[in-house]
């Protein structure tokens, strides 16, 4: 895994183009520009590698997911809002194959406490976080990963954003190399493809967004864009313009009244609790294909390690969960632990997280308040040290790898690199290129 | 002239202020195909003189908070002036069919209109907006924030201005901007939400209706339900 700068005399070009045809359409947060100088490249090696984690931990996340549809009382532990508790029931005619399950899970290149991979074309073994020399144990099958283990951080299981970023963004930045020895897995043409694959030629897919918010319909124009090319008819609805007879969904919007043959879902789950659209209650046993599916709400909470030990005596199999994510607790178990931070049960774009150096002004004593005033809605976390990659001119950044999955299969990239060790939401978004191997 | 070309003039590459400049109103005429085009509308707006500015300060942002494309308009009046415009619209369009809170077709092609304007500005000698070191003029549209909806199948596009759309005090006072005059109706909540914070920095407001001197203001405290 390496950093490339793009070259000053081009930046400006590309960032343009990232910003018109790469749907960026909120290239500055504060002082930040959000659109990185660099391209990150991944060798073949750790692109399969990835793939093939990301994979098992969309196959564990959706065993879990069945056993806990249909043990509600194991969902006690995840403590999830009242509102979304009283409406779990609804979920039994969940239906898994009829809906597009779509989760990214954030990867980590970590220097320490490694996890442990035999070879990237095994299994995950011995997935431990130790002290033991990295270099004994970690015998990655390829050169370029020698020096790296991965930690996850979360998993985006409800809604995770960055579409065009893991798109048109390596479309433009693979523009700026003549060599072909670069390429990259297209998030929008396997998502279409998925819907391609569950909702009737041509059908109307309705997606739900929080209108008001430009940064929200970025990705939503990027969707629809690629879903109109595919054939579909596309709606940009807020989460009111459904309601649900029958249990399908049926889209309100003025001028675009009407059965939806599918739904797009970019409003967070717990977010419509507090907008309260009129029945929305009905995203939870709707048999409109629906993407996310209330369903996702289980692995979203960061409470979801908690409920592991129980859904290992039901069968399912969390061996690269365990491996991959640092140790997990409750706030009031980590008292007296060093080395843990506390991140909000439903934090998003790193938001909330208490390491100290990556926090603005006095944001870190704000946390440390908070967490003491509202325990449960935090957990602690292990503390994991990420590996910083190092530009031609010396400068470090942390990175974040967020990688696709949908319907069970690898679906690309999403990153974003920062000079401190927390990605938020001043982090700036960076292509992703696979490098092919040399034969 | 596409929003592209249109932008890359509105955000003039060696300015300390263009990054702020939001794509979205250059970007939705052309996007996808679905939204209502009205590219080759006439805007029949003239530029307005500037009653409220006795003379260029440099250490004096402006917020143009006025309806539809009039902060347009008092923003290239400004440039003349010396202030860098940066427009800030954020609102997205609905889709052709539906009907929106919040109309910002204007002022999608008064962007056009205006970066002719600016392009000619810059043709000038002396063209003290286009100066790395011109003080920004933020432009936005106080119809942002209308909410009401006469009826739920309403698309609501309504948006505000957040505290991560402009630059920190510390960037402003780092780059000599010590005082801020906002020129509208009235400080709407949004903006109270963010020049309190502001405020609390050391930086002083003041406010115009565009006709009177700007008079010093002291922005409330926000009530809690307003952050």
């Amino acid at each position: 895994m390496k950093l490339i700068s793009i070259p000053e005399s081009e930046y400006a070009k590309y960032k343009n183009g990232v910003i018109f045809e790469g749907y960026k359409w909120d290239p500055q947060y504060l002082d930040n520009n959000t659109i990185a100088k660099h391209v990150l490249i991944i060798s073949e090696g750790e692109h399969n590698e990835l793939e093939k984690l990301t994979e098992k931990l969309y196959n564990e996340t959706v065993q879990a997911e069945m056993v806990l549809c249909n043990n509600l009382k194991l969902t006690k532990s995840l403590n999830l809002p009242r509102k979304i508790r009283k409406e779990l029931a609804r979920m039994e005619n969940y239906k898994k194959e009829k809906h597009i399950r779509l989760m990214r899970f954030d990867f980590h290149p970590v220097a320490d406490g490694k996890l442990v991979v035999r070879e990237f074309n095994s299994d995950v073994v011995d997935g431990q976080w130790d002290n033991s020399d990295a270099a004994d144990e970690g015998q990655w099958n390829n050169s370029d990963a020698a020096d790296g283990w991965w930690a996850i951080s979360e998993v985006n299981s409800d809604v995770p954003g960055g579409f065009a970023e893991a798109s048109r963004m390596p479309a433009i930045a693979g523009g700026l190399f003549t060599e072909e020895n670069y390429c990259y897995k297209d998030f929008g043409e396997i998502i279409v493809n998925a819907f391609v694959n569950k909702v009737k030629t041509g059908g109307k897919i309705v997606l739900v967004h929080c209108t008001s918010y430009s940064d929200d319909r970025q990705a939503m124009q990027f969707l629809g864009d690629s879903f109109r090319a595919a054939g579909f008819q596309v709606i940009y609805a807020a989460a009111d313009h459904l309601r649900f007879r029958e249990n399908k969904a049926v889209c309100i919007l003025g001028g675009y009244e009407g059965e939806a043959d599918a739904i797009f879902r970019f409003n967070p789950l717990e977010w419509l609790v507090d907008i309260k659209p009129k029945r929305w209650n009905g995203y939870f046993d709707t048999v409109t294909p629906s993407c996310n599916h209330p369903v996702a709400v289980f692995a979203q909470t960061k409470r979801f390690p908690l409920v592991w030990d129980r859904l290992e005596e039901f069968g399912v199999d969390l061996t690269t969960w365990r491996a991959l994510l640092p140790e997990t607790i409750e706030v009031k178990d980590a008292k007296n632990l060093d080395n843990f931070i506390y991140k909000p049960v439903y934090g998003r774009v790193g938001e909330g997280i208490s390491i100290k150096e990556a926090c603005r002004e006095n944001e870190y004593s704000k946390i440390l308040k908070d967490v003491k005033k509202r325990p449960k809605k935090y957990m602690a976390q292990k503390r994991f040290n990420s590996r910083e990659l190092t530009d031609e001119n010396g400068s470090s950044f942390h990175v974040c790898l967020g990688s696709y999955c949908i319907d069970g299969n690898a679906a690309g990239y999403y990153a974003r690199i920062s000079e401190k060790p927390r990605i938020d939401s001043s982090a700036a978004d960076i292509p992703v290129l696979i490098e092919k191997s040399v034969i | 002239m596409t929003g592209r070309e249109a932008f890359e003039i509105w955000a003039q590459p060696d300015s300390k202020w263009s990054s702020w400049v939001r794509p979205v109103a250059f970007i939705m005429p052309e996007c996808g195909g679905e939204c209502r085009e009205e590219s080759n509308h006439t805007i029949g707006i003239d530029i307005p003189d500037i009653l409220y500015i006795d003379e260029f300060a440099a250490d004096t942002a402006i917020f143009v908070d006025r309806c539809g494309y009039s902060g347009i308009n008092e923003g290239l009046a400004l440039a003349g002036l010396g202030w860098c415009p940066v427009p800030l619209y954020n609102g997205t369009n609905e889709q052709s069919g539906a009907m929106a809170l919040v109309d910002n077709h204007g002022i999608e092609n008064a962007l056009i209109w205006g970066a002719g304007v600016l392009n000619t500005l810059s043709l000038k000698d002396d063209a003290p907006s286009l100066k790395k070191d011109a003080p920004p003029a933020f432009l936005l549209d106080s119809n942002r924030r209308h909410r009401y909806k006469p009826d739920v199948s309403v698309y609501d596009n309504s948006w505000d201005l957040y505290n991560q759309d402009i630059p920190s005090p510390e960037y402003f006072t780092a780059n000599g901007i010590d005082k801020i005059i906002i020129s509208g109706e009235k400080i709407h909540k949004d903006l109270r939400v963010i020049f309190h914070d502001f405020q609390k920095k050391g930086i002083r407001f003041f406010f115009t209706d565009g006709y009177g001197k700007p008079e010093e203001v002291r922005i409330r405290k926000p009530l809690w339900w307003m952050k």
